[in-house]
């Protein structure tokens, strides 16, 4: 056993390793923050449109006419 | 405490403790790489360096015997394939030692069973205490020293079957 460990030698790992590591945290970093992003701008066009079918808009409003003079059969 | 001090203080340890179960310097980068970044996502979880030190080195072993695993699998697979070249070493030709008895001593570890290596390469390579040891593996000290003594046994008797073949 003796002539084990003094065969087992101790391994230095890369040394750009770390940078790699750091490389991928900042990868992993951004990740998160574009789902985020984009589900938000997800989020606020569902509810522009949402908002847009269930409201009539100004145009609409405009478009109903109180009193409709073109229309004959009103003053008959 | 940050990432890059527990990579600091931890990086070779664990770099070590997977290389002497893969085998391989890519795939020990690799794996770091990924025990690394599985403590950068559970970051708020943990406080003292005890408990990041048991953390990562139980994250090493599990990724390490994982890796081992499948690449077992792939092996069972290989078999049947007929064009492929059978079986893929478990230590790549570009990194076999030039030392014979190195080279045979790797291989002998490699054989050992998946907790008999684990509890020997804490405590001959990364000179850990049986109790550290026993910590880290979940299990007890009395199990640790078992684990230990019966893998020396088996890399005795495969050094002893290597010297003599020389």
């Amino acid at each position: 056993m003796d002539n084990m460990k003094r065969k087992l030698p101790q391994f230095e790992p890369n040394p750009y390793l770390w940078t790699r590591i750091e490389g991928r945290m900042m990868r992993l970093a951004n990740d998160t923050i574009h789902p985020i992003l984009g589900w938000s701008l997800t989020a606020v066009v569902a509810g522009m449109l949402l908002l847009s079918i269930s409201r009539p808009t100004i145009n609409q409003e405009q478009d109903i006419d109180p009193y409709p003079s073109h229309n004959i059969l009103y003053y008959e | 405490m940050d990432i890059k001090s527990l990579y600091d203080a931890y990086g070779r340890r664990i770099y070590n403790l997977v290389y002497y179960h893969i085998q391989s310097h890519e795939e020990a980068e690799e794996i770091v790489q990924d025990v690394f970044l599985a403590a950068h996502q559970q970051r708020e979880k943990f406080r003292g360096e005890a408990q990041w030190g048991t953390y990562l080195y139980r994250i090493a072993i599990n990724k390490s015997i994982d890796r081992l695993r499948s690449k077992k699998r792939k092996n069972n697979w290989l078999k049947w394939v007929p064009w492929s070249d059978g079986v893929s070493k478990a230590i790549p030709a570009e990194e076999e030692t030039e030392d014979p008895h190195l080279h045979a001593l790797l291989q002998a570890i490699q054989q050992l069973p998946e907790q008999q290596r684990t509890a020997l390469v804490l405590m001959k390579i990364d000179q850990k205490s049986q109790k550290e040891t026993a910590e880290i593996m979940g299990i007890s000290p009395k199990a640790v020293e078992s684990l230990v003594q019966r893998a020396k046994e088996k890399l005795k008797n495969f050094i002893q079957r290597f010297e003599g073949l020389e």
